[in-house]
């Protein structure tokens, strides 16, 4: 797959059983009119197998939305190259275009005075619907996303939760076999995110490949079967969610609900790096190591402790510790 | 899978332009409601032709026609050239890059998106002369009413041509949409004749002019008013035509090239 002898830069060609998505040293470069150019992106390389749901994570300005841009084909590479279910997103955009649905965060992106139905009517004869096809793929979608009710009413008078699933409607009204989201749960109430976050799972539960830009942490630990990590412009870690939590320095966990005589003991055990109380009233103990675990696991159960788990990191730490910390070691699976 | 890929490109194009229509209609009717329309933009109008010609009738005989006739139809070329302000509008809405990121021309949809100022402007300009042209002595039959209306809607859509083009060009740009649209119909008023015949402004004014909407179109209302209508008529819309059809060409032109050397150069104009 990256055999470089190909003479596709390392690229599956088409027909190959070609990953939904595949980026080989993207480079994007923004020229501006004083100063150095800008770089968005650095030598950025994904793949994204067909039926995935892949995460893309990273801070404000890391380059996250240009490199959807530039999968999206609205924005060509300074260097580098890519395709999408096997098609170059240089020199074949038009082939590309009709495979994907895109869809942005935020409130732009609609007509908002036109109604719902109207908006996806508009878009379904974008995407080349006949009318018929159009009626029906409208109907359809208004009902599945919760809608139907307010099919007839202008987009202005919706709620944002209503505008973003507004979004991921307009986004497969075509029926894409690949949904770039960028930050799609941007300024939504828990509630709407966590109904939007469902809607995707479903989504991808009917084989569409989901590319998903976020810096919400949580969000890409639970829709993604992997993630990757930019910061500044530069792929910092490739893994699935969990397999990303082992590689962070050899930290592992304990939760416990225990009083604080107990825990007092817990923190004198050695290889015990510290207790933090959680939200749920639990207690959270970090050890060292594997036998340390065992320890603490041995010590409270024979205490009469019944409520005891072990567990990883979080995305959450190993973001921290990967994007904040400035590591950028090779976790890259290729 | 509902995407159809015998899906005829013209009934494709026809119904991405009609919905472009009707989003930008829906964005024109939250400027006016049909009443605000009519007891305010419509009157608007009208008080703009009866001035002019009113100093055509100060002028001397025949000047208030000529002026009348004049502005009603600058009228209609002036909501063609409206197009180049609200063709931005869709630079507001966010919608360019998803627009790009479609499988139809963005163009096609900025071609469409504007439309709603044609009828609005065949009927300021038709209004004006069925309402003011009995005040001004115009004689009018309902043969010269129908040639009227025919050319009226053919100099709106060559003025529209020219409003894309010049959108095209102010797209990114949006302070400059009315600077650029106000000294563009500016123009138009002195050298394509509804003031002054285009030859007294010069021959490099007037060549100018004939490049331009409205020069001819114009000058074949005059004959059809006159009751001189003809086949020299005939000729002078046939040019208004090729000169629409020019400018169309090139405000699309602009759009694909200023598309790919967005993509190339990641200019500001599909990354909003």
């Amino acid at each position: 797959m990256t055999d470089s002898r190909n003479g596709t830069g390392g690229l599956t060609r088409p027909g190959q059983g070609e990953p939904a998505v595949e980026t080989r040293g993207l480079r994007r470069e923004y020229r501006t009119r004083r100063g150095p150019a800008v770089v968005a992106l650095d030598d950025v390389s994904v793949t994204v197998e067909q039926g995935e749901v892949h995460g893309l994570l990273g801070p404000n300005g890391a380059g996250k939305s240009t490199l959807m841009k530039i999968l999206s084909t609205v924005l060509l590479p300074t260097s580098g190259n890519g395709r999408v279910l096997g098609h170059d997103l240089a020199t074949e955009h038009r082939r590309i275009r009709p495979l994907l649905g895109i869809v942005f965060g935020g409130e732009r992106g609609l007509y908002p005075r036109l109604t719902a139905r109207q908006n996806l009517r508009y878009w379904a004869a974008l995407y080349g619907l006949t009318t018929r096809n159009a009626v029906a793929r409208t109907d359809a979608l208004l009902d599945e996303l919760g809608l139907a009710e307010r099919a007839d009413d202008r987009v202005e008078t919706f709620s944002v939760g209503m505008r973003q699933r507004l979004h991921l409607a307009r986004g497969i009204i075509g029926d894409p076999r690949v949904l770039l989201l960028d930050e799609p749960t941007n300024g939504l109430d828990p509630l709407a995110a966590r109904q939007l976050r469902e809607l995707i799972l479903r989504l991808a539960g009917e084989g569409r490949t989901v590319l998903l830009a976020t810096h919400d942490l949580a969000e890409a630990e639970a829709l993604c079967d992997r993630v990757t990590m930019i910061n500044h412009g530069r792929v910092v870690a490739a893994e699935a969610p969990r397999t990303l939590a082992r590689l962070v320095p050899r930290q592992e966990r304990v939760r416990i609900r225990a009083e604080e005589p107990l825990l007092d003991l817990v923190r004198a055990l050695p290889g015990t790096l510290g207790t933090e109380p959680a939200d749920d009233g639990t207690t959270v103990v970090t050890v060292d190591s594997k036998e340390a675990v065992g320890r603490v696991l041995a010590f409270v159960v024979e205490r009469g402790v019944t409520e005891v788990r072990t567990e990883l990191p979080g995305l959450e730490e190993v973001y921290l510790q990967l994007v904040h910390r400035g590591e950028t070691r090779s976790v890259v699976n290729r | 899978m509902s995407r159809t890929a015998d899906d005829p490109r013209t009934g494709r194009r026809t119904r991405v332009l009609g919905w472009a229509a009707r989003a930008g209609a829906a964005d024109y009717g939250t400027v006016f409601t049909w009443k605000t329309w009519l007891l305010g933009w419509f009157v608007r109008m009208l008080a703009q032709v009866l001035f002019f010609a009113t100093i055509g009738n100060l002028l001397g005989p025949g000047q208030a026609r000529y002026l009348l006739v004049g502005n009603a139809v600058a009228l209609v070329a002036l909501h063609g050239v409206f197009a180049t302000a609200s063709t931005t509008w869709e630079l507001q809405n966010g919608t360019l890059p998803l627009l790009v990121a479609s499988p139809s021309s963005p163009a096609l949809v900025l071609v469409g998106r504007s439309l709603f100022w044609l009828p609005d402007g065949v009927a300021c300009g038709l209004g004006a002369v069925l309402i003011l042209g009995p005040v001004a002595g115009l004689p009018l039959t309902a043969a010269s009413v129908a040639l009227l209306t025919v050319l009226l809607v053919l100099v709106a859509v060559t003025s529209y041509c020219l409003g894309l083009f010049l959108g095209s060009l102010v797209l990114t740009a949006v302070d400059l949409r009315n600077v650029v649209s106000n000294a563009a119909f500016t123009v138009m008023l002195i050298v394509c004749g509804p003031e002054v015949p285009s030859d007294a402004v010069g021959p490099v004014l007037a060549g100018f002019g004939h490049l331009l909407p409205l020069t001819h179109g114009l000058l074949a209302i005059r004959e059809v008013l006159a009751g001189e209508a003809g086949a020299h008529t005939a000729g002078l819309a046939g040019w208004e035509t090729l000169i629409g059809a020019c400018w169309l060409a090139a405000a699309l032109a602009v759009l694909g090239l200023r598309a790919r050397r967005s993509r190339r150069d990641g200019a500001a104009l599909f990354l909003t």
